[in-house]
């Protein structure tokens, strides 16, 4: 909003262009726009006029234009709308007005011709190069510099060759090596290289010299590689510097590459870190082996550049040599070499499989690792081999591994390790992987195929149910209720005891009434157990969608039978989780049971401190509840924290009407807090009072915008009796409050809101109180809330706001 | 309208007038990476990066001394690898209450065996020291380009704040010096490094055809552009202590009229927009190129690359993540969308899926001040280096171009010029207030 009520008179002249010219322009608005130029017109209309031009100028426009540049206010007006002006009439325009104009008039005069890289104007230019004015001087160096054309290049050389040091100097060699750097972008490196070395041999100003140094290494063909190597491998620290940006994208290949890299053994530290870093830059593999030898270097952040270098220009030849600095270090040395067998290519899935045969025991879980993290899915057909095979390490590593890689096609595959696994541990192991690949991609894909492992569930060898039972809570969906349910009537008895632990652990909200029925009906362990599972089902798992009403039906049809303390503690913490109403009822309920008063007590604490906001009152008849029954201290400290917080958010005047918004011109939201408009002014404009939506805190910014104004709001509030009471305020920005017609407060501020940041002790008449505020807007934000509460804190009573004053 | 003495003595002027000539060696630091020297223990004065920040208003503030946006507890005043030398600011309660709260704080740290910070109403007086290696521009948009070019010219490094530019030509022209003088630049599209790296990540996965063939992107924001201002009228005092010639800088004079907001004249998207072009192009893998066409949509400007890709300046229907500068990508196989708080897919396990070894993995940063002094130390590109920032800059700049202009538009991204379109050409630059000029 403050963008847009900031722009001028010009952006609606521009914005009406642009309609215009959307057109396609308009003759007739040219010659009008010619005719304002030449009138009596104001300054301000003619720099509109000037502005419009540059839209839809013609070279008409052109003459009346080139007068203008030489008037001292609206000079810069017409080069606004010539310097971007496509044609030779509006550049001839800008060069004829050159003589007639000095200081600076002319120095932008200059520039504009620079801009439009007007090669005619050379020869005018040149002569300003050693102008009196050392101003003129520098912006004629600087526009041939950006013409950039033969005949500029000749006339900057020559006058630099001639000037000395100083400011016009400067400027011309800064010109020069514009015109350099074209040459060499176009791709005229002998020429670019003659005028860098030039200046690179004459200039003393060390800003100059690198950038010529720099020109020089690019344009000097093999030489610049040459060049760029001496000064890394030397001394001058500044040369060093343009060198070593250049090394990343300086070409010649691998041959460069490899020069580069050799500098590295003998290469003070600093210089080791920034070589590392440009040949990561490089991207070459060639480099790969220098690279590498530097990660054992004795400076931590040299071997750090070292590894996170090699990840990304090494391939599967430095995998276990990474996979190795991985397993052998710690901290941030471990997480890079981790980071870099993830990003390096080539075959090195291959390598980190063969290593799997020979690798220590400490270097093999990197290399599982380094599997998992780089997905290579192509590893699970031989890890799979190595998983049946009868080298138990072996069997365990590739078992991880295959947890972390697995596709959902490959599930059935560990299924069948399961079904065959030669003993217990070994599908004790298989059935881990398996559970962990299936929590893996039901994180990533929200669901996996479970049909193989429902199928073992049912028909497997009795061994491998068992083991796999477990798994079928993390499922969802009727097969697996289905397998589920059969399981928990199956005639072996550890099958129907796995069945109720995965019941009691699932994530399936459709399996929740053979919970309850477990929870209900159950032995007393099957019970606990149930109810336990039941409760976590319910307001635990992310993934179950269930209303407030129905979570409560549930907990409320486990509490029907009688119950131990166990069991209503787990209740009691299921209700807490529950913010509603009807849950802290329940949870009240318990409040006279001696045996769970203290935690029911923590529980209405957490659901009324939850419900805050949406149901305050509730809230606090509950909490005046619990404190006439507990005991512990801790919770009744709760308690009374939690009915502070509710005093908090109650007794806000949330009904009002505002008047306004009101400004005067040059002056800010803080000038206005002492400028009395009518509402407070009380003279006979009339005011205006409009309704605003009613909430806690009043948006003035949504009910009427804008910044550097004012608003005022009213509203009446009726008091049972005469009564001392508090007010609380917050606002943005500053606020002053009437009370029947008299200050009680006022704080002129910028600030953001923040409820309850001021407050006032005021007394209310009994019957109606006009309650009236002014409240500033600078920017941003714009809005403030009130509320009265007794001198202590707690709720004031007895009040009610109205936005009349009624009988 | 004034004339004043700055306006004489011209920007080079001022150097020669005001401070002895720039010595044989130009400022820069020492390649030693601070963590180096900073492990465990002080870090010697000769060591730090030396550094002045022009602009200490609510930005550049935030960035001296730490704030809630700006990531690192304490600002660059609270890095023991940095001593801050010098404050500019044209406003003097800004500038002054700036370099004592430094001052303060290093008294608190060092005793009193510190070099002060000094305060300077010309941000030219910073640029003529030698002893300083880099500068933080967090000046109004209409002073970025211009000033950034003139610290590469006396051999600064360069942290700039975004927008980067407020004309294509004054990007282009930044662009130039900046690479001619070999400068470490880094723009302040801190989304590349920050927010726990949420952009990159969006950007890696896009990039890797997680969503397959990219097709559309939404940027939840059009393009930018700034208007002439309204030169003449009565104006209003200057309130003391501010240089309001200075102030203006490369903007038509005009009187004081009690509004120097940083953001005054911007039409469209301009302050906020560089945000999410930056992650549109990072995404695009267009970080050194443009649009091919734009057009209107709507109020939206759009635009399209030459790989077929249609960029909207606008949300994308019903998705909630974005508009905190970011976007949402549209690819054949599914979206992503990211902004500062969140990065989701549809479908979802686009996003879980980490990035494997023949994903593209991009420019790791996670701290953008961190990535700028260590490419200091080091002479490397930043995450945001001046290429980017000049695209990313002119891709908002193109959207200001195509609204005013409500046609469709033809951009010649290597050229970087409009297609056979004068009228379009000619909103592409502003003729600056002389002397300032790039």
């Amino acid at each position: 909003m403050k963008r847009f009520l900031s722009l001028t008179v010009s952006l609606s002249f521009l914005l009406l262009a642009s309609q215009f010219v959307a057109r396609g322009g308009n003759a007739n608005e040219e010659t009008q726009l010619i005719g304002v130029l030449q009138s009596n017109h104001s300054l301000q209309e003619k720099d509109e006029t000037c502005a419009r031009l540059k839209w839809i100028g013609t070279t008409r426009s052109v003459p009346v234009l080139a007068k203008l540049l030489t008037d001292a206010q609206l000079s810069h007006s017409a080069r606004y709308a010539l310097e971007s002006m496509a044609g030779p009439e509006a550049g001839g325009a800008l060069r004829q007005a050159l003589p007639q104009t000095s200081g600076s008039n002319e120095v932008g005069i200059i520039d504009s011709l620079g801009a439009r890289g007007e090669t005619a104007a050379a020869p005018d230019l040149a002569k300003l190069l050693s102008d009196p004015d050392s101003a003129v001087a520098v912006a004629a160096a600087e526009a041939l510099g950006h013409m950039g054309s033969t005949a500029a290049r000749q006339e900057l050389k020559k006058a630099w060759d001639e000037s000395s040091a100083g400011a016009v100097h400067d400027a011309q060699s800064d010109a020069l090596l514009a015109c350099a750097n074209r040459l060499l972008t176009g791709g005229n490196k002998g020429q670019a290289a003659k005028i860098f070395q030039a200046i690179h041999d004459r200039e003393t100003n060390g800003a100059t010299q690198l950038a010529a140094f720099r020109g020089l290494i690019l344009s000097s063909e093999k030489h610049g590689v040459k060049l760029m190597l001496d000064a890394i491998a030397g001394s001058d620290m500044p040369g060093q510097g343009a060198a070593l940006q250049l090394a990343a994208r300086m070409k010649g290949g691998s041959a460069t590459t490899k020069a580069l890299a050799g500098l590295l053994p003998k290469a003070p530290l600093p210089v080791q870190i920034a070589l590392l870093q440009c040949l990561q830059q490089r991207g070459d593999s060639s480099a790969e082996v220098f690279v590498a030898g530097m990660m054992d270097n004795s400076n931590l952040d040299v071997r750090l550049a070292a590894i996170t270098a090699l990840g990304d220009l090494g391939d599967g030849s430095v995998s276990v040599l990474l996979a190795g600095k991985a397993a052998s270090t710690s901290g941030a040395e471990k997480t890079a070499a981790r980071a870099a067998l993830l990003r390096l290519r080539g075959n090195v899935t291959q390598v980190l499989l063969q290593a799997f045969t020979t690798a220590t025991p400490e270097v093999k879980p990197e290399l599982i690792q380094a599997l998992g993290d780089r997905g290579d899915t192509s590893a699970v057909p031989r890890l799979l081999e190595l998983a049946h095979g009868q080298n138990q390490a072996m069997r365990s590593s590739s078992l991880q591994a295959l947890a972390l890689l697995a596709t959902p096609a490959q599930l059935p595959d560990l299924v069948q390790l399961v079904v065959q696994a030669p003993n217990d541990d070994a599908r004790s192991s298989a059935a881990d992987a398996l559970s962990a690949a299936c929590e893996r991609i039901r994180a990533r894909n929200g669901h996996y195929e479970a049909e193989a492992l429902l199928q073992a569930v049912r028909s497997g060898p009795l061994e491998a149910r068992l083991v796999l039972l477990p798994a079928c809570s993390d499922m969802t969906g009727t097969s697996v209720r289905e397998v589920l349910r059969a399981a928990l009537e199956d005639p072996e008895a550890r099958v129907r005891e796995a069945a109720m632990h995965a019941l009691c652990d699932t994530r399936d909200a459709g399996l929740l009434p053979d919970l309850l029925k477990a929870a209900t009906t159950g032995d007393e362990k099957t019970r606990l157990l149930a109810i336990r599972g039941c409760v976590r089902l319910l307001t635990q798992e992310e993934s179950v969608k269930m209303s407030n009403n129905q979570k409560l039906a549930a907990l409320k049809t486990m509490m029907t039978p009688p119950l131990d303390i166990s069991e209503k503690r787990l209740i009691l913490s299921g209700l807490s989780a529950i913010a509603d109403g009807h849950a802290m009822t329940l949870a009240s309920t318990l409040l006279d049971d001696p045996a769970v008063k203290e935690e029911a007590a923590q529980a209405v604490i957490q659901i009324a401190d939850s419900l805050v906001s949406t149901h305050p009152e509730e809230g606090a008849e509950a909490i005046r509840k619990v404190l006439t029954v507990v005991t512990d201290p801790a919770t009744e400290a709760s308690a009374r924290a939690a009915q502070k917080k509710i005093w908090k958010v109650s007794g806000y005047v949330t009904l009002w009407r505002v008047a306004g918004p009101y400004q005067q011109q040059g002056k800010d939201y803080s000038a206005l807090f002492d400028i009395p408009f009518a509402p407070e002014s009380g003279d006979s404009a009339p005011v205006r009072w409009q309704n605003v939506p009613a909430g806690n805190v009043i948006d003035l910014l949504n009910a009427l915008g804008g910044e550097q104004r004012v608003a005022y709001a009213l509203t009446w509030i009726h008091s049972s009796a005469k009564q001392n009471v508090r007010l609380e305020m917050g606002s943005d920005d500053g606020i002053k409050v009437w009370l029947n017609n008299s200050v009680v407060f006022a704080k002129n501020i910028g600030r953001p809101l923040e409820a309850d940041s001021d407050e006032a002790d005021v007394t209310l008449n009994q019957g109606w109180n006009r309650l009236m505020l002014k409240v500033t807007q600078n920017t941003g934000g714009w809005g403030y809330c009130i509320r009265f509460t007794a001198p202590g804190g707690e709720p004031a009573t007895g009040l009610r706001a109205s936005l009349d004053p009624k009988p | 309208m004034k004339s004043t003495a700055n306006n004489l003595i011209g920007r080079r002027g001022f150097l020669r007038k005001t401070g002895a000539a720039l010595g044989a060696a130009v400022a820069m630091p020492n390649f030693f990476p601070a963590s180096v020297l900073g492990r465990n223990g002080a870090i010697p004065p000769s060591e730090r990066i030396t550094m002045g920040f022009i602009g200490v208003g609510g930005q550049g503030g935030g960035h001296l001394f730490g704030g809630a946006w700006t990531y690192v507890a304490g600002g660059y005043a609270g890095r023991k690898e940095v001593q801050v030398l010098a404050v500019s600011d044209t406003w003097r309660n800004r500038r002054e209450g700036a370099t004592e709260r430094v001052n303060k704080h290093y008294r608190e740290v060092y005793g009193d065996q510190f070099t002060p910070c000094q305060a300077y109403e010309d941000f030219r007086q910073v640029l003529e020291r030698k002893d300083i290696d880099a500068v933080l521009i967090a000046t109004p948009p209409h002073w970025h380009a211009t000033m950034s070019a003139m610290a590469a010219q006396t051999g600064k490094d360069i942290y700039c704040e975004k927008p980067s530019a407020v004309s294509i030509a004054e990007a282009l022209a930044m662009r130039s010096v900046v690479q001619r003088y070999g400068r470490v630049f880094q723009a302040g599209t801190q989304q590349r490094s920050e927010y726990g790296g949420k952009f990159r990540q969006a950007c890696e996965l896009v990039r890797s055809g997680r969503i397959g063939k990219l097709r559309e992107i939404y940027a939840y924001r059009s393009g930018g552009a700034i208007c002439w201002p309204k030169r003449f009228g009565a104006g209003q005092p200057v309130p003391d202590g501010l240089d309001w010639d200075l102030w203006l800088g490369p903007m038509p004079w005009f009187p004081y009229d009690g509004h120097p907001d940083a953001h005054r004249d911007e039409l469209g998207e301009l302050n906020w927009a560089q945000h999410h072009y930056d992650i549109v192009q990072w995404a695009a893998n267009a970080d050194e190129t443009g649009p091919v066409e734009l057009f209107m949509e709507g109020e939206s400007s759009c635009y399209k690359y030459a790989s077929g890709v249609v960029v909207y300046g606008k949300p994308y229907p019903g998705e909630p993540v974005g508009g905190d500068g970011g976007a949402c990508f549209v690819g054949t196989d599914g979206r992503i969308a990211v902004d500062r708080d969140s990065l989701v897919s549809y479908p979802a396990d686009i996003a879980r899926e980490p990035l494997h070894a023949d994903d593209v993995h991009l420019y790791h940063s996670n701290s953008h001040s961190g990535n700028f002094l260590e490419c200091i130390r080091t002479r490397q590109r930043t995450i945001c280096p001046v290429e980017v920032a000049a695209r990313s800059a002119s891709a908002v700049l193109l959207g200001g171009v195509v609204m005013q202009l409500k046609r469709p538009l033809k951009w010649d991204p290597v050229a970087e010029r409009f297609i056979g379109d004068d009228e379009a050409n000619r909103l592409c630059s502003i003729a600056k207030r002389s002397p300032w000029n790039i």
